[in-house]
């Protein structure tokens, strides 16, 4: 019944092996465990809103900490890093799933309790191309700079507006 | 100033976030199709009401043992017993959590300490004038306590999501400023409450709705304040659609059937009546 207690016990558990597995060999696995635990449910949240699944945006989150484990040392700023992977993922999710996207319908996802306006909103953000919906998320959701959507995207910063404008264009003419 | 559709378009990914569940739904069962607006929203009242008066159940009641309670309807000797927390145990809990919640040299902490020291708030029953018995309230919905719980269990849930969003508001330099304002005369009725020596008459219902009136007036630059209004109900929209999603949960679905069904008792009807009666007259004004 309690499905956000069953996750949070879920997450403790999942937190947990984390742990476990990045014991003895991980560079740093304390800050590493301790951004885990941090960022993990942010992190999920940014991915769902990007490639529209909650169950997605959970392997990619997990698939990018591991990810980020292996570049450890690299790593100047995990967090942006972990963005960045999870940017990375998202885009490359939908790369992959664009045949399967086109002949899903929407109602095959979890539904979602939002008002009427927003769950217009959030349908129309489906029929988005990739790119467009992610420089609306890092825009809107993570209130990124367009300097930094753009470096967050790998393009350059007209490219990023043009995203934006696009994407906003595309949104308005849909929910119309 | 922001665009409007820019700022449907934040809410509506906060929307989306706040549903986000960071872990895999291993071994849930799936999600049962969405119910129709309206269906959600007598839900939710139901739900709400429900809320309400369990709270007020446990307001109006207390002592400082855990009691048991027996079902309102029915013969005594054969009538289930349930075991709920007392109101005691409740405000305790609630001082013991309560060093934690807030920065110990805030105003706020100081008041909460005072209020948790002196033990005052316990003492407050203002409806035990009106002749309604401790544990009426209470004793009338104990055959529902029991399916009450998870649901309570789930409103503290989404509480605690909320809390953060909350705690940026108040926490933000210009409105902490703002209620640091109007914070001590909200200080100094609760004091005055918490002190039994000087605490007003409330079996008065004069007293009591100037008790009321005085802190409306005092409340009045924050309540009136536009922007932290607006910042309240971008979260109560949000709240409400959490509370919307709530309400259509298999346990709350199966609640609202409970109540329609026990609300057709007699014996519940007849004492309910005869509580809402008292409740009624005893209220200010």
């Amino acid at each position: 019944m309690s499905q956000h207690v069953v996750d949070r016990d879920q997450a403790a558990a999942v937190s947990a092996a984390f742990d476990h597995t990045l014991a003895p060999e991980s560079p740093a696995p304390q800050a590493l465990s301790d951004l885990y635990r941090r960022e993990r449910a942010g992190m999920v949240r940014l991915a769902h809103l990007m490639c529209g699944s909650n169950e997605t945006a959970c392997d990619i989150v997990h698939e990018a900490f591991i990810r980020l484990q292996r570049n450890w040392s690299s790593a100047t700023d995990p967090r942006a890093y972990l963005r960045q992977i999870v940017v990375n993922l998202c885009r490359a999710h939908h790369r992959r799933s664009a045949v399967e996207r086109r002949h899903a319908s929407v109602s095959s996802v979890p539904p979602l309790y939002l008002a009427p306006e927003m769950d217009e909103t959030w349908h129309a953000l489906a029929t988005l191309s990739p790119k467009r919906r992610v420089a609306l998320v890092l825009r809107y959701y993570e209130d990124l700079s367009i300097e930094d959507v753009a470096k967050v995207m790998g393009c350059r910063v007209g490219t990023a507006k043009s995203l934006i404008h696009r994407g906003l264009a595309s949104l308005r003419q849909e929910l119309q | 100033m922001n665009d409007p559709f820019e700022e449907q378009l934040r809410s509506t990914f906060r929307q989306v976030a706040q549903q986000t569940t960071t872990t895999h739904d291993l071994g849930m069962p799936p999600p049962s199709p969405r119910p129709s607006r309206s269906r959600r929203l007598i839900a939710t009242g139901a739900l709400s009401v429900l809320a309400l008066v369990g709270v007020g159940a446990l307001v109006v009641t207390r002592g400082d043992e855990p009691q048991t309670v027996r079902a309102a309807a029915g013969d005594s000797a054969t009538a289930p017993e349930t075991t709920v927390p007392s109101i005691g145990a409740a405000l305790a809990n609630v001082c013991a959590n309560a060093s934690g919640a807030t920065s110990s040299s805030s105003a706020m902490q100081e008041m909460m300490d005072k209020l948790c020291a002196g033990g005052g708030l316990a003492a407050v029953n203002p409806l035990a004038a009106c002749g309604i018995e401790a544990g009426a309230i209470r004793d009338l919905l104990s055959p529902l306590m029991a399916d009450l719980e998870p649901l309570l269990a789930e409103l503290k849930v989404v509480f605690a999501e909320f809390e953060p969003r909350i705690r940026a508001i108040t926490d933000d330099p210009a409105t902490k400023a703002k209620i640091e304002l109007a914070l001590p005369l909200l200080r100094a009725r609760l004091e005055g409450l918490a002190d039994p020596a000087n605490r007003p008459d409330l079996s008065d219902p004069a007293v009591r709705q100037k008790l009321l009136d005085d802190l409306e007036a005092g409340m009045a630059p924050l309540a009136n304040d536009a922007e932290l209004k607006a910042k309240f109900e971008a979260i109560g929209n949000d709240l409400r659609a959490r509370l919307e999603g709530l309400a259509d949960t298999p346990d709350a679905q199966a609640l609202k059937t409970k109540i329609e069904i026990f609300g057709t008792d007699p014996a519940f009807r007849t004492q309910a009546e005869a509580l809402f009666e008292k409740v009624k007259d005893c209220k200010p004004r």
